[in-house]
């Protein structure tokens, strides 16, 4: 994507290619938006486009912007339209329509001022570009012409032998004639259907010919419109529909219960986020999905994630990377709130479905998990899941904590999904999926991931409950007494 | 859509399938000698008995015009029976034409959509002309009935229009129009320069001429320059306008094709229902050639019902006279529920029956009766419980009496205030006490609906459980139905 006023995008800090597919971002976003959201923004960036979003809340900014979005899609498909159109009538019409509706759309564009930075400065850059004043006198312009093809825009055709082209001429058309009989005397007529034919060079040629002065004074009032066709409003259009297409999901999820925010900047480097979501899953769950904390600070920048199968580890991964993509690209997480320190890079590492022909799976894992750390810097986030499941576990817990050691070398923020127990030894701090007893023998995974005490559990209080010893069970027997 | 057996909104009531047939309506109408398409549109016409007098009254109206006017019933069925041919032709002709094409409306086939121009165009001439014929025809009676003036005032809103001779003025100019004639079209263009109507204008709109002034003489007058659009020839390749100039042909094909249809459409229903008043007509015929009385009866809302001289219709067309058929009164009060006739048997209580259900059906279809005078309710539903043998239509192992009361439970859900349940010799192939007392408690039933019931009936003992309200006859041996209280 090129520069746009509304969307700034610094191509050298794009994300790895495999970090929205592993995170799912294709899931809930067509590739229209993956394609901002493969770009990290500067802080200043991430401020402009929150505050984008937050303008996006109030109706009048929402209608306008809507509203200049509808007209630039007009502008830019009749600038299409005259690339392919083929008969001379029809690109004279096109280019007094694409005048008329680059009016409409400067009006538009001038409506957005007010309501947020970004919008301000593109509404003023327009104004500098097309003062008002050349505006108005385009305004006129279009007028002027509009009148004069509004003239042409009905012709006659005779064929009688040889074809001939003659203006309008007080004609008495059938069609009209019968119809207004047939009202008067109780018979109704069908709805027309619509209908589009080209002119053909030599029908274009002869209409051109006939209707020469008019055509003419077309050809040199445009002439002095300026090429306006040269505008290119294709970068704004999709800055727009990034916009319109994040909020429409956010309102969706919000509608949905789940609770959409805007991080504030943390003055270290730290990164928390209260209940969030992997919202991936919201086609698939709606609020169902299980809300999970995030804690990181310096003192504390690299974490494992243990626990049984199916217990919401990799979806803690994946929304804990899904909602620092979105802030770190500006947009709104799906977060109670959130306080981060704004990362540039991130790096995702799952693994590969792909047959491993030249290498085996631990080396690809291996190269790919050395690329990622040599890339590495203190402001990087570095995300694994279930790496190094290709080689024994002995090996495996090795290559784990050499990852975690470079993690804190570099200075990065890591988080690393693990079965190997070796880590729970090693001193860095320890998430695990929750467990809490429902008074069976199978206890339940709620999927929320917490910070593990690394105290042996029993699950004493299943058995207490069992015997009917638990807290609730006596509190009910001493009542009963 | 126009109208002669019905007025504008005209309700119809219910009768149970069985009743025309325990009635004997059909071999009523099977006396009349008449085809099997009249018999059955005529039965069909008596099985929606109208439910308001005002309707009643409109075809009664419609009747007497029939009568009294010579030759209007049978030049009526003559011209629409020529309507539905001339519908039969058109569409025949048309499928004809579009054998070889899907849909001309998205046909790009000139030479095609002028034929069926042409065609639709000669068929809503055929029409027009129809319709003032028979419009003319009309003029010359003197017609009094509501339903014939409706006609005449419809058919007269299209014939007596000046839109008449400009409707059929475009279509003598279409329907003479080839693929070869000189054709001319109004172009529109639209803001994007695309050619978005095509419309077919009239011969003379387009002046062919290269200079676009013109000296024209005149006579006893200097000469004049006359203002001519300026023009431009064109040589343009007609194969890639196909779409744009076969479009007018097929918008103009749709709309005269939709004129013809609402026209037809308006009209449809009247030759079939012409047929009902043939048969209305020979019936009238037939009793006039008899000598039998026929009265058209007069309805009121209170529930009353009272008939003078009431002869069965089917024992007079049987017999082809009014000798031997004994005239009988019957009347039925508001405050009465029903009316129990007993009577030794071959003493005329059924024939009676049937006469008073017949005369109550065909009253409400708008026809005379064979009475000297009725007046009349409007029944909403009629229903009959006749006896049966046993034999007929016997679901297996099931008896009589259970077949009767399986009846019975069908239709029970249907009576309400103003039904007419005509009861022959029912609920009888059991104990007489208790088919009484059974019979009895439906009966009182009934009336607690506010239905109104006649029953025939051998069994004495439903007096002893009858409500209060319930009138009793006798009939006598010379066939005379005589209000007893014994």
């Amino acid at each position: 994507m090129k520069r746009s006023e509304l969307i700034e995008i610094d191509e050298t800090s794009r994300f790895a290619d495999n970090i929205l597919n592993d995170l799912h971002f294709d899931r809930i976003f067509p590739p229209s938006v993956l394609k901002v959201l493969s770009y990290g923004c500067c802080r200043e960036e991430i401020k402009g486009r929150r505050d984008f979003f937050r303008a996006l809340e109030n109706p009048d900014f929402e209608n306008a912007l809507g509203e200049a979005f509808e007209e630039m899609r007009s502008f830019e498909k009749i600038k299409e339209i005259l690339k392919v159109a083929q008969s001379e009538v029809r690109r004279l019409y096109l280019r007094v329509n694409l005048a008329e509706n680059f009016v409409r759309l400067a009006g538009k564009i001038l409506k957005l001022e007010g309501y947020c930075e970004k919008a301000d400065n593109y509404a003023a850059c327009f104004r500098l570009t097309f003062p008002e004043s050349i505006i108005e006198q385009l305004a006129q312009t279009v007028k002027r012409m509009n009148e004069i093809l509004s003239a042409a825009s009905e012709f006659c055709v005779s064929f009688r032998g040889k074809e001939l082209l003659s203006k309008k001429y007080s004609p008495k058309v059938y069609y009209e004639e019968l119809e207004q009989s047939g009202k008067k005397i109780g018979l109704t007529s069908p709805a027309k259907k619509s209908f589009s034919s080209e002119f053909d060079t030599t029908l274009s040629d002869a209409y051109l010919s006939l209707f020469s002065s008019e055509a003419e004074e077309v050809k040199t009032l445009l002439a002095k419109s300026g090429n306006i066709s040269d505008y290119d409003f294709t970068y704004e259009i999709s800055a727009i529909s990034f916009y319109k297409q994040v909020k429409e999901f956010s309102d969706k999820v919000r509608a949905a219960g789940i609770p959409v925010c805007y991080p504030s900047f943390a003055a270290g480097k730290s990164i928390h986020i209260e209940s969030m979501y992997d919202i991936t899953l919201f086609p698939e769950l709606g609020n169902r999905i299980v809300p999970s904390d995030a804690h990181f600070d310096e003192s504390e920048p690299f974490c494992f994630l243990i626990g049984a199968n199916g217990g919401g580890k990799t979806t803690y991964l994946r929304a804990f990377g899904v909602n620092m993509v979105l802030f770190m690209t500006g947009c709104p997480v799906f977060a109670d709130a959130a306080n981060i320190f704004p990362m540039r890079k991130i790096f995702v590492h799952f693994p590969k479905d792909e047959r491993f022909d030249d290498t085996g799976r631990y080396e690809e894992e291996a190269a790919r998990a050395g690329e990622m750390l040599n890339k590495a810097d203190s402001g990087t986030l570095l995300l694994f899941n279930e790496t190094f499941t290709g080689t024994d576990e002995k090996k495996g817990s090795e290559m784990t904590l050499r990852v975690a050691k470079e993690v804190l070398k570099k200075g990065a923020f890591g988080l690393f999904v693990t079965h190997f127990l070796g880590v729970e030894s090693s001193g860095f701090p320890i998430l695990q999926s929750e467990v809490v007893s429902n008074g069976t023998k199978t206890n339940k995974r709620t999927f929320r991931i917490i910070r593990s005490k690394k105290e042996t559990h029993s699950y004493a209080e299943d058995i207490l409950r069992k015997y009917k010893l638990d807290r609730a069970s006596l509190t009910e027997k001493r009542r009963s007494k | 859509m126009a109208s002669i057996l019905n007025r504008t909104g005209a309700r119809s009531g219910d009768i149970q399938n069985k009743v025309l047939y325990n009635l004997s309506v059909d071999k009523i109408v099977g006396f009349l000698n008449l085809d099997e398409k009249r018999t059955a549109k005529f039965l069909e016409v008596v099985s929606r008995p109208l439910l308001s007098a005002d309707d009643i009254i409109f075809r009664q109206d419609a009747i007497s015009d029939f009568y009294n006017c010579d030759g209007l019933l049978s030049g009526l069925a003559g011209y629409f029976g020529k309507l539905s041919q001339l519908k039969k032709e058109y569409e025949f002709s048309k499928k004809e034409k579009m054998k070889y094409t899907v849909d001309p409306a998205v046909s790009d086939d000139v030479s095609l959509n002028t034929g069926l121009l042409q065609l639709d165009s000669f068929a809503l001439k055929r029409l027009l002309i129809f319709v003032k014929t028979v419009y003319g025809f009309l003029c010359g009676f003197d017609l009094k009935s509501e339903a014939l003036l409706n006609l005449k005032q419809s058919l007269g809103i299209i014939s007596d229009s000046r839109e008449y001779r400009t409707i059929m003025n475009v279509c003598s100019e279409f329907e003479n129009i080839g693929s070869h004639s000189a054709v001319n079209f109004l172009l529109n263009v639209n803001t994007c320069g695309e050619i978005t109507a095509s419309r077919l204008i009239s011969q003379d709109s387009v002046k062919i001429t290269e200079n676009t002034v013109k000296k024209k003489k005149r006579f006893f007058s200097k000469e004049t320059e006359e203002e001519y659009p300026s023009s431009e020839y064109v040589r343009a390749n007609t194969t890639s306008y196909r779409k744009t100039f076969s479009k007018p042909f097929s918008e103009l094909c749709e709309l005269i094709s939709g004129y013809i249809a609402q026209i037809l459409r308006m009209y449809a229903d009247i030759s079939s229902e012409l047929q009902f008043y043939e048969v209305a007509a020979a019936y009238c015929r037939v009793l006039d050639t008899l000598g039998c009385g026929k009265k058209f009866p007069v309805f009121n809302e209170n529930g009353r019902t009272e008939i003078k001289g009431l002869r069965d219709l089917f024992l007079l067309l049987k017999n082809k006279g009014g000798c031997d058929v004994v005239p009988n009164d019957f009347e039925m009060t508001p405050q009465t529920n029903g009316t129990v006739i007993f009577g030794d048997n071959n003493s005329g209580k059924t024939v009676y029956l049937r006469s008073v259900g017949v005369c109550s059906l065909f009253a409400q279809s708008g026809l005379p009766v064979t009475a000297d005078y009725a007046a009349l309710p409007c029944y909403r539903s009629f229903f009959s419980m006749f006896s049966d043998s046993g034999n007929s239509n016997s679901v297996k192992g099931m008896g009589r009496f259970e077949k009767e009361v399986s009846e019975l439970s069908e239709i029970i859900g249907d009576i309400s205030e103003n039904s007419l349940i005509l009861f022959n010799e029912f609920f009888q192939s059991t104990d007489y006490n208790e088919g009484a007392e059974a019979l009895a408690v439906i009966l009182n039933h009934i009336s607690g609906l506010r239905g109104k019931w006649i029953c025939v009936t051998h069994m004495r003992e439903i007096k002893n459980y009858l409500n209060d309200g319930t009138d009793y006859l006798m009939a006598s041996e010379n066939f005379r139905m005589i209000k007893t209280d014994d």
